[in-house]
């Protein structure tokens, strides 16, 4: 078994889906520069495992949410690139309130408003 | 680019593009390389993950099972070939005994809305009121018919032709909804007495149309012999038509009114008291049976008064028709074979389903000893990210396939068996046995059971498996293993279902062989039968001609004697009378009865059966002279209480005879029966003349009369070329009586031997594999100074508790399932015989030991050194 660093979280079940379309609004990307800008954005609190990484786009790809090419790009190497597709940004607008909601419902039983910081 | 490859170069790239950050980072090629596959993880995996999201992917593991399956098959052709035999003869066993039990109880006939038939329930009907109901049938009915089973004489002299017939109503094709395959059926206006607009007429089968027609269209018009008499064929039934008998074949149909036609003056069509037709009725659609039987019913008063005879006994006509009548559902038409086969059936396909289980049970034990044998194989697939739900649907696989294979042997096994098993119910017996949606079922609950049995246990095991444990061990084995617990289970309850089909097989058995060493009063090895037919020649005239068969069969050589008589013991026809004796308190009427036959002189001493005292009837016994019988010492015990016979007089319903000789008792009807009171009477001196066919005994002077049968045929055929006979030996015809109980004894036993063959595989498994496993603590004790006597003490003792456990549970459930065993199914020997409990218990103690004995033997031989060594 390999260990993980203790400040490191899991993602929660559902919310890598939600990462990978909101990091593919900036732009077409391979796989591995989505976990990479992922793991940077959240400086390393989330480790996107491959695991989970490449089921996850295949599965968004089978759903229209994302489409993929293979083309070269950077470092003149053939990579296959994942875009947001048209249905892929109304679901992630879909992720996003959806988790919005949740996040403050979390924070308010977290933090009771009583001490009124969030 | 397939999906596959897909995913791999998408990985590969992901995998090259981090080695390549690696090295900028200023890393040797195989640090950076090391650095970014462990960085990855383990890329199968997430190729696995990434499959996974197929819509196929179902699809492609079973064919990738189906395809790892037939390569383990290939690589261990013992074990398969053992699965699938043992699966397809316990498969076959019971599709093949089922099939029949189909044929003969479940199957509905081929005709139109089986549903809606239904017959008049207890035995047979008179001709007269069968025609009193026809007037009716359009009335209470959606019509009706009668018949009876005969067996036609198709040839047209000489030896007999005998084909399953019937004589039949004029709307029996109509009411059942059948159409012709050819010309047509004959209807209402053919069944008139002396024929219809086109003489008597006939309609044959399709079986016959081909083997006897070559399936000519010309057949049509063409003539036909029955019983002697010409008919005219006007149709040929569809195929799969077999008449409204299951078990037989009825191939030749012909009206009924025309029996008067061929029996002439023996004819039955007027008989107020001749019982000797079916009747089947169809309902009207809104009818249930008890609406059916309210409507007959409602009439039966008239149908009584219309019907009632003149002549006869005045208790017997005070009671004729006072039953009501009743009809009872008909959708699988009449079977004479039903009451009698019904029951053995059901049992023998018990012990056939327990013959599977006890098969499934070996295998189970076979797959449980090769699952830890593979453990290490997969573990190792486990360790490589296999999900266990991934391996126990590969082992399910494994198994199902073996299944499958079981299964299609085990139809190629009935097929092939169960018409085997029909020819055992007697030689003109015929059934369907077509494999239907019922058949099918049985076989896929068999495989699909069997499946469950041995399929799920392994499975179940795998998630069990602990991989890092099971590869530290390298493949060694743990004591303690919970796995051999369900072995013993299985071994112990194979052995108590053997010890319960033994019992069951030596019953069975023993009943056979002593219905086989019931005294007949006669050698049947000896005597050959002839049954002759003098219907052709003009009734004054048939008294020479017996005459004369009779001699010309006694000069053939090797023939010692010949003699007549109107029946043939054992050969399933009888002839019964009520007894009064002079001067004696009467007997309560069912105990009156004593069977008769009229013989011919000599009959005696043909059959070898011994005059006690008195004569024999000689030629001065005949009309004019005074009535004289003779009976059997049965007969003398039953009605004269053992006193003397000869001289005293007996009244029968035929008349009243002075008896004149005691014979020794001879089996009348069946051997299960035993002997019988009988009275004999001259065949001289039956009032109405010789009768148009009687049954002549030949015996011969040495050695099996089959090998006369030649001679006496060409002998008969010169006397008179209008004489119609077939020949039978004495021998077959007895065997025949016997039918059921050597189907149950001989099916029982083969079952038997094959649960006690495979008990006995499995202990011998059970016991080599856990020999195998306590190798080390074997050589230990060895090494510790135990004696090759001690090894095998120490083996058979696990053997004795099994062996034991298993034969005291035999026991309890042999005495428990007892009770299902009707007695009528048993002969000479009780079902709870304590004899045949410890002999089918110390068979299995027997074979167990045997079966304990060879690993414990090898378990003795032990090399100590070498066994430490390994360790």
């Amino acid at each position: 078994m390999r260990t993980r660093p203790t400040d490191r979280t899991e993602l929660l079940q559902g919310t890598l889906d939600m990462l990978i379309l909101r990091t593919l609004l900036f732009g077409p990307a391979h796989g591995r520069a989505i976990a990479k800008h992922i793991q940077q954005t959240t400086q390393d609190v989330l480790q996107v495992e491959h695991g989970s990484l490449y089921p996850a786009l295949h599965r968004l790809e089978r759903k229209g949410w994302l489409s993929a090419k293979w083309e070269v790009k950077e470092r003149n190497r053939e990579l296959k690139y994942y875009r947001l597709t048209a249905a892929g940004r109304k679901q992630l607008a879909r992720e996003e309130s959806n988790w919005k909601r949740l996040a403050q419902a979390i924070a308010r039983v977290l933090s009771p408003p009583a001490r009124d910081e969030v | 680019m397939s999906r596959d490859e897909d995913i791999d170069r998408e990985l590969r790239a992901h995998i090259d593009l981090e080695i390549e950050e690696q090295r900028e980072h200023g890393r040797t090629a195989d640090a950076a390389r090391d650095a970014a596959l462990r960085s990855f993880g383990n890329p199968v995996l997430v190729k696995e993950r990434v499959r996974d999201l197929s819509p196929w992917i179902w699809w492609e593991r079973l064919t990738q099972d189906v395809r790892y399956g037939l390569r383990t098959m290939r690589r261990q052709p013992g074990f398969a070939a053992v699965v699938v035999l043992s699966l397809g003869l316990g498969i076959g066993a019971n599709v093949a005994i089922f099939s029949i039990l189909n044929a003969l109880v479940l199957k509905a006939l081929p005709v139109h809305e089986p549903a809606r038939l239904a017959t008049l329930d207890k035995g047979s009907w008179t001709n007269p009121i069968w025609e009193a109901i026809r007037e009716r049938q359009d009335a209470l009915f959606d019509g009706a018919f009668a018949w009876s089973a005969e067996r036609f004489d198709l040839s047209e002299r000489g030896e007999a032709e005998l084909v399953d017939g019937a004589y039949a109503s004029g709307r029996m094709f109509d009411v059942l909804g059948v159409r012709p395959s050819l010309g047509r059926f004959f209807t209402a206006a053919d069944d008139v007495r002396g024929g219809g607009p086109d003489g008597p007429v006939a309609v044959i089968g399709r079986g016959l149309w081909q083997r006897r027609y070559g399936g000519r269209l010309d057949v049509v018009g063409q003539r036909i012999t029955v019983q002697h008499v010409p008919f005219t064929i006007i149709g040929v039934a569809p195929a799969g038509f077999f008449g409204p008998d299951v078990g037989r074949n009825t191939e030749v149909f012909v009206p009924l009114a025309d029996e008067a036609m061929v029996r002439g003056k023996d004819s039955s069509l007027d008989g107020s008291w001749i019982w000797w037709l079916e009747i089947m009725v169809r309902m009207k659609p809104a009818q249930d049976v008890a609406r059916a039987t309210e409507a007959l019913r409602a009439v039966q008063p008239q149908i009584r008064t219309q019907v009632l005879p003149t002549h006869g006994p005045p208790e017997g006509i005070a009671r004729f028709l006072t039953d009501g009548l009743s009809l009872v559902p008909a959708a699988t038409g009449r079977s004479a074979l039903r009451s009698k086969y019904q029951e053995p059936l059901t049992i023998l396909l018990v012990v056939a389903g327990l013959v599977l289980f006890i098969a499934c049970a070996n295998i189970a034990n076979l797959v449980l000893a090769r699952a830890s044998a593979r453990r290490h194989d997969l573990t190792v697939r486990m360790a490589l990210g296999a999900s266990r739900l991934r391996l126990a649907r590969q082992l399910l696989t494994e198994s199902a396939l073996l299944a499958a294979l079981g299964a299609v042997l085990g139809l190629a096994i009935a097929k092939w068996g169960a018409p085997f098993l029909v020819g055992q119910l007697g030689s003109t017996v015929s059934l369907d046995l077509s494999v239907d949606w019922r058949v099918f079922g049985v076989t896929t609950a068999g495989a699909l059971g069997a499946v469950i049995l041995f399929g799920l246990a392994p499975a179940l095991g795998v998630s069990r498996l602990a991989p890092n444990e099971a590869l530290k061990e390298q493949g060694r084995t743990v004591s303690g293993d919970r796995r051999i617990g369900m072995r013993n289970v299985l071994v112990v309850a194979q052995v108590a279902l053997s010890v319960m089909l033994l019992v069951g097989a030596a019953l069975f058995l023993r009943t056979l062989v002593s219905l086989t060493t019931v005294p007949l009063g006669f050698d049947p090895e000896s005597l050959l039968i002839a049954n002759v037919n003098v219907q052709k020649i003009a009734p004054a005239q048939r008294r020479v001609a017996y005459q004369n068969l009779r001699e010309a069969a006694t000069a053939v050589p090797g023939i010692a004697s010949a003699a007549y008589s109107i029946i043939s013991p054992l050969s399933g026809q009888g002839w019964n009378t009520d007894v009064t004796v002079p001067g004696a308190a009467p007997a309560p009427p069912k105990q009156r009865v004593s069977w008769v036959n009229a013989v011919s002189p000599d009959w005696f001493g043909t059959f070898g059966v011994r005059i006690v005292s008195g004569r024999d009837f000689g030629p001065a016994d005949r009309l004019g002279h005074p009535a004289v019988a003779i009976v059997n010492e049965a007969f003398a015990r039953k009605f004269f209480a053992g006193d003397h016979a000869v001289g005293r007089e007996v009244k029968i319903r035929e008349g009243s005879f002075q008896v004149i000789g005691l014979a020794a008792d001879a089996v009348y009807r069946s051997p299960r029966q035993g002997a019988t009171p009988t009275v004999y009477l001259a065949l001289e001196q039956l009032g109405e003349g010789p009768p148009s066919s009687l049954s002549l005994t030949l015996r011969s002077k040495a050695g099996t009369p089959v090998q006369l049968s030649a001679g006496v045929v060409s002998a008969l055929n010169r006397v008179d070329s209008d004489v119609a006979f077939s020949l039978r030996a004495m021998s077959t015809q007895t065997r025949a009586t016997m039918a059921q109980e050597r189907l149950v004894a001989i099916l029982s036993t083969a079952f038997g031997s094959l649960a006690l063959v495979l008990a006995a595989i499995g202990l011998y498994g059970v016991t080599s594999y856990s020999v195998n496993r306590r190798r080390g603590e074997i050589g230990i004790r060895m090494a510790l100074g135990a004696d090759a006597a001690g090894v095998i003490r120490l083996v058979l003792n696990r053997v004795g508790w099994l062996v034991g456990a298993g034969v005291v549970l035999g026991a309890i459930l042999s005495f428990w399932a007892s009770r299902f065993i009707v007695s009528s199914l048993l002969f000479g020997v009780e079902a709870r015989d304590p004899g045949t409990f410890a002999m089918a218990s110390a068979v299995l103690i027997v074979v167990g030991g045997v079966a304990g004995w060879i690993p414990a033997r090898r378990a003795s031989r032990i090399d100590p050194t070498t066994v430490l060594r390994e360790s």
